[in-house]
C-alpha cells in the first residue's frame, strides 16, 4: 500500500499562512532506488519524479504517514535545470506530523526532474548460502542468495535494489528517528552521521534512472563492486518489493570448489570433535572475487542416487577475500577424541627452612586417542590449554598456538586411529620460573 | 503455477503465468495438478528431516511463476530449494518472492522454450520423530545374538507420506507409507552377531567384603557387540536406542534378561549393554599389609611427606557351571605404581587399574599385587 505522497501546489498565498493549500498535481514516482544496509536497520531510498513547476515560488508537500521514514533525512534535489530550481525552505507543519512542505523557487515554467531521498528503517537484507559437497566430500558447489525484506510500511514497485555489505556507524537508530518525528530536528548529528556512513559513490545519483532496463525474461545479474570499506551488490532490473513481502535473488554460483574435511577439538569450547568444511575465499578455490557476507548456510552432500543428505546448517561469519572459511557442520560422533590423564606424579619436592614442602613438580602423562571411524580421510586440530608454569615433552609433534595453548595437527585416513601421548611438567611453589 | 501442501494430502497445482508484471503481488489461481513423481525423507541428521520430492513441471517459454504453499505443516520457508534436474543449464531461477503473512513462496523461473522439466523440491519438515530400538536374543551357548534393529518413525508433520523412500544413514534406504499421526516401526537390520559377556566388579561401587553383607552382592554383566564386519556389522554406526536382550531356552521360547540404552557406537567401537547382575560370581578385596617408608619430618617433628607400600588381595569365585570373564576395576590416588602382581593389569587412567580375569567354571582365582605410592602427605596437599 502506498503511503508516501507528494503534492505539488502553486504558491498563490503567503507562505506565512498555516492554512494548507489545495492539491494541484500528484507526480508519480518514476524510478526508485533502494540502498539497503545489512549492519544496521537503514535504507537509503532515492526516488525520481517529474514535477511541473510554475515560474516563481512553488510549494511541495511530502507526507509519509504509517511508514518508518526518518523525517530529518528527507532531501530534495533538482536533477534537471539544477541552476534554475532552488530549494528555499522546508517547513514541518504543526498540524501534519508526518509531512513537510518544501518551498521551491523556479526560474523555469514546465517539467523539472527531481530526486527525493530519505532514510527509512524496516527494509533489511540478508545473505544466505546453499552448499552441496560431492559424493567424496572433496568438492563443493556453492549457491549464494540475497534476500530483501520489506516491513517499512511502503510498497516499492519497479525498484532498483542495491545491497551494502559493511559495517557503518550510526549515532541514532533510524527507527527511533522515525518514531520521534520531525521535531526537534537534530541536523548537526544526522548530517555528520550521513557524511560518515555514505561513501561518495553510494550517495551519488549514479545509476538511478539509467539502469532501469529490466528484461523480465532474463535472470537479474547481481553486479558486485567494492567501495572503500563497503561492498555493493546491485540487483539488475526493476523489482517489486511490496510492504511485508520478501524477495530473494540468486547471487552467485560456483561449483568444483576444493574443500578439506576438517575437524576441531578443544575441551571447554568443543567438547566433541566438530566438523567443518574448510576452504579459502581466494582464486585457488574459485572464489576470491568479493568478500562473502555473513549469513545462513545449509550444507548437503550428494548421494550415489543424486539425492542429498543434510549435513548441517550454521550462520557463517563475514569472510574477507583471502581469508579461510570454516563452515561449521556441528559435532560428528563418528570422529572420537578422548584425552585421558594416564599418570599424575608429584616429584622434585623442595623444602623451606622449617622443613615443609615449598616447591614441587606435578608431572602429568596424557594420552589422546583419536579415532576416525568414517570412511573418508579427515584433518584435525586438537588444542590443549595449560595453566601456570609448564613444560611439554619434546618427543611429540605439536605447534605452539599461544602462551598457554598447544595445537596438535593430524591427518587420518578412513577407519584410522592415532594415539598422541605427551608429558607436561608443571612447576609449583618456589619452583615457578615464569 | 502452484504447488500446494495441505494437511493429510499433498496437492500440487501448477499455474503457468507468463509475462506477469512483477509489480502485481496478487496471488495466482490454480490451473493444473501435476503428479508428484517421487518423495524421500532423510533422517541422518539428529534433529532435522529433509524432504525431497520430484515433480514434473510444464514450463512455458519465458518467465514461469511456481507458487509453493503449505498448510497444517511446519516448513522452514527460508530453506526451500528448487532444483532443475533435466536441463539445469537452461532453466534459470530469477527470484523467490515471499508473500505477506502466508505460508508460501513464488519461484520465478525462466525457461528458454516450452518444455517438461523434472524438478526436485527440497525442504525441512517438522514433526517427524524417530527412535531406534534393538532386540537381541542370545543363543543357548551365549556366543551369538540374533540382533534386530528397528526404526520407529512417528509422523506428526501434518502430511501423509505415501510411498516415501526413507534414508536413515544407518541402513539401506527403504520405501514405506506413513500417515499423519501414525507411528511405524520398520526392521532395518537383522543378523547373527557374536558377542562377549563380561562381568564387571568396580571397587568404587561394590562392597569389598561381600561376606559381611546381609544380601548376596550381584556383579553387573554387560553384553558387548563390536561394530565391525567380522560381527556382520561395521557398515554403519549403531545409533543410540533401547536394547532388550532375551535368552533362548532349552525347551523353546526365550526369557527376557534385561534392557539398556545402547549408546551411539561408531564403526570399529564396541556397544556395551548392561543386562543385570549375577549373584554366582563373588569378588572379595582385602588390604593385606601397609608400610610407610621414607618419612620426612619438618622442624616440629611432624611428618610432611612419606611413601607407602600396600599389598592387596582380590579373590574372584565363580559358582557357575560355565567359565566367565571378570573385569576388576580398582582406584588409587596420587603417585602410584604396581610393582608386582600375580596377574596382568592395565592402567586405564591416572587413578584406575584394570585386571582381566578369565575364570573356569566352579573355580576361584586370587589376584595379589603390591602398590607403591610416593610423596604422600597427611597435612599438606601437593597439587
Amino acid at each position: 500500500m502506498k503511503r508516501i505522497f507528494l503534492f505539488l501546489s502553486l504558491l498563490l498565498i503567503s507562505l506565512d499562512a498555516d492554512a494548507r493549500i489545495g492539491l494541484v498535481t500528484l507526480p508519480r514516482r518514476e524510478a526508485v532506488q533502494l540502498t539497503i544496509y545489512n549492519s544496521a536497520d537503514l535504507t537509503l531510498v532515492r526516488e525520481r519524479r517529474t514535477l511541473t513547476l510554475a515560474k516563481g515560488k512553488n510549494r511541495l508537500e511530502f507526507s509519509w504517514a504509517n511508514t518508518l521514514i526518518d523525517p530529518t533525512s528527507v532531501q530534495f534535489d533538482a536533477v534537471s535545470n539544477t541552476d534554475k530550481v532552488e530549494l528555499i525552505d522546508i517547513s514541518f507543519p504543526a498540524q501534519a506530523p508526518n509531512a513537510l512542505v518544501w518551498t521551491i523557487e523556479s526560474e523555469v515554467s514546465g517539467e523539472v526532474i527531481v530526486e527525493i531521498s530519505y532514510f527509512t528503517s524496516g527494509l533489511t537484507w540478508s545473505a544466505d548460502y546453499e552448499a552441496t559437497a560431492d559424493k567424496g566430500g572433496k568438492k563443493l558447489s556453492l549457491n549464494s542468495f540475497v534476500k530483501a525484506t520489506n516491513n517499512s510500511g511502503e510498497d516499492y514497485d519497479g525498484a532498483q535494489v542495491r545491497l551494502i555489505v559493511g559495517t557503518i556507524h550510526l549515532v541514532e537508530d533510524i527507527s527511533e528517528l522515525a518514531n520521534r518525528g520531525a521535531r526537534p530536528i537534530p541536523p548537526p548529528v544526522l548530517n555528520r552521521a550521513r557524511a560518515m556512513m555514505m561513501p561518495e559513490a553510494v550517495a551519488s545519483s549514479v545509476g538511478l534512472g539509467g539502469r532501469f532496463s529490466a528484461d523480465s525474461e532474463e535472470p537479474p545479474e547481481i553486479i558486485r563492486e567494492g567501495l572503500s570499506e563497503y561492498f555493493i551488490y546491485t540487483v539488475s532490473g526493476e523489482h517489486s518489493v511490496p510492504n511485508t513481502w520478501a524477495v530473494r535473488w540468486p547471487n552467485f554460483s560456483q561449483s568444483d570448489i576444493d574443500i578439506e574435511n576438517f575437524y576441531r577439538y578443544e575441551e571447554g569450547r568443543y567438547n566433541e570433535p566438530r566438523r567443518f568444511f574448510k576452504l579459502k575465499n581466494d582464486e585457488a578455490h574459485k572464489l576470491g572475487k568479493e568478500p562473502l557476507p555473513d549469513g545462513r548456510i545449509e550444507v548437503f552432500q550428494v548421494r550415489e542416487d543424486g539425492t542429498r543428505a543434510f549435513l548441517g546448517k550454521t550462520i557463517s561469519k563475514y569472510v574477507p577475500v583471502g581469508e579461510w572459511w570454516e563452515i561449521d557442520l556441528g559435532a560428528d560422533p563418528d570422529v572420537i577424541v578422548k584425552p585421558k590423564l594416564m599418570r599424575r606424579e608429584i616429584d622434585d619436592v623442595e623444602f623451606d627452612s622449617d622443613g615443609d614442602p615449598s616447591g614441587w613438580k606435578v608431572i602429568e602423562t596424557w594420552l589422546i586417542e583419536v579415532l576416525n571411524s568414517r570412511t573418508d580421510a579427515i584433518a584435525i586440530e586438537i588444542d590443549r590449554n595449560f595453566d601456570g608454569d609448564f613444560t611439554l615433552s619434546q618427543n611429540v609433534e605439536k605447534e605452539k598456538y599461544d602462551f598457554d595453548t598447544v595445537r596438535f595437527k593430524r591427518s587420518l585416513g578412513g577407519g584410522e586411529s592415532e594415539k598422541i601421548e605427551y608429558t607436561v611438567t608443571y612447576r609449583k611453589g618456589t619452583l615457578i620460573k615464569r | 503455477m502452484k504447488i500446494f501442501i495441505r494437511k493429510f494430502t499433498v496437492v500440487i497445482v501448477f499455474a503457468l503465468l507468463l509475462g506477469i508484471s512483477e509489480a502485481a503481488p496478487a496471488r495466482i489461481k490454480l490451473v493444473a495438478l501435476p503428479e508428484r513423481a517421487s518423495i524421500s525423507i532423510s533422517i541422518e541428521h539428529p534433529s532435522e528431516t529433509l524432504v525431497q520430492e520430484e515433480r514434473i513441471l510444464t514450463l512455458q517459454k519465458g518467465v514461469n511463476q511456481v507458487d509453493f504453499s503449505w498448510q497444517g505443516v511446519q516448513i522452514d520457508a527460508d530453506a526451500i530449494l528448487l532444483e532443475s534436474l533435466d536441463h539445469p543449464d537452461e532453466i534459470k531461477l530469477i527470484s523467490i518472492r515471499y508473500p505477506s503473512n502466508e505460508n508460501a513462496l513464488v519461484w520465478d523461473i525462466f525457461s528458454p522454450r516450452a518444455m517438461l522439466e523434472r524438478v526436485r523440491v527440497t525442504y525441512f519438515l517438522d514433526g517427524i520423530g524417530r527412535d531406534i530400538s534393538y532386540r537381541a536374543v542370545s543363543d543357548l551357548e551365549e556366543k551369538n545374538l540374533f540382533l534386530k534393529q528397528y526404526l520407529k518413525l512417528r509422523n506428526n508433520s501434518g502430511e501423509r507420506l505415501e510411498h516415501v523412500k526413507v534414508y536413515t544413514g544407518f541402513s539401506k534406504p527403504y520405501v514405506t507409507d506413513i500417515d499423519n499421526g501414525e507411528m511405524r516401526q520398520t526392521l532395518v537390520f537383522s543378523g547373527k552377531v557374536p558377542f562377549s559377556r563380561q562381568f564387571i566388579w568396580d571397587s568404587s561401587l561394590k562392597p569389598h567384603d561381600p561376606s559381611k553383607e546381609n544380601i548376596t552382592v550381584g556383579i553387573p554383566i554387560s553384553y558387548n557387540i563390536k561394530n565391525e564386519s567380522a560381527s556382520g556389522l561395521g557398515l554403519f554406526p549403531l545409533r543410540y536406542g533401547k536394547a532388550r536382550i532375551f535368552q533362548e531356552e532349552q525347551r523353546g521360547g526365550s526369557a527376557f534378561l534385561g534392557e539398556d540404552w545402547g549408546q551411539y557406537t561408531p564403526i570399529s567401537k564396541e556397544m556395551k549393554l548392561s543386562v543385570g547382575e549375577s549373584r554366582d560370581i563373588k569378588v572379595t578385596r582385602k588390604l593385606i599389609s601397609e608400610n610407610r617408608t621414607k618419612e620426612r619430618r619438618n622442624s616440629h617433628n611432624r611428618v610432611v611427606l612419606f611413601d607407602k607400600e600396600s599389598q592387596y588381595e582380590i579373590t574372584v569365585e565363580n559358582f557357575k557351571d560355565s567359565a566367565a570373564e571378570v573385569s576388576i576395576l580398582d582406584y588409587f590416588d596420587n603417585t602410584w605404581d604396581i610393582t608386582s602382581s600375580t596377574h596382568e593389569w592395565s592402567r586405564e587412567d591416572f587413578r584406575t587399574v584394570k585386571f582381566h580375569i578369565p575364570i573356569a567354571a566352579s573355580d576361584s582365582v586370587t589376584v595379589r599385587f603390591t602398590l607403591q605410592q610416593r610423596n604422600l602427605s597427611e597435612r599438606t596437599v601437593l597439587r
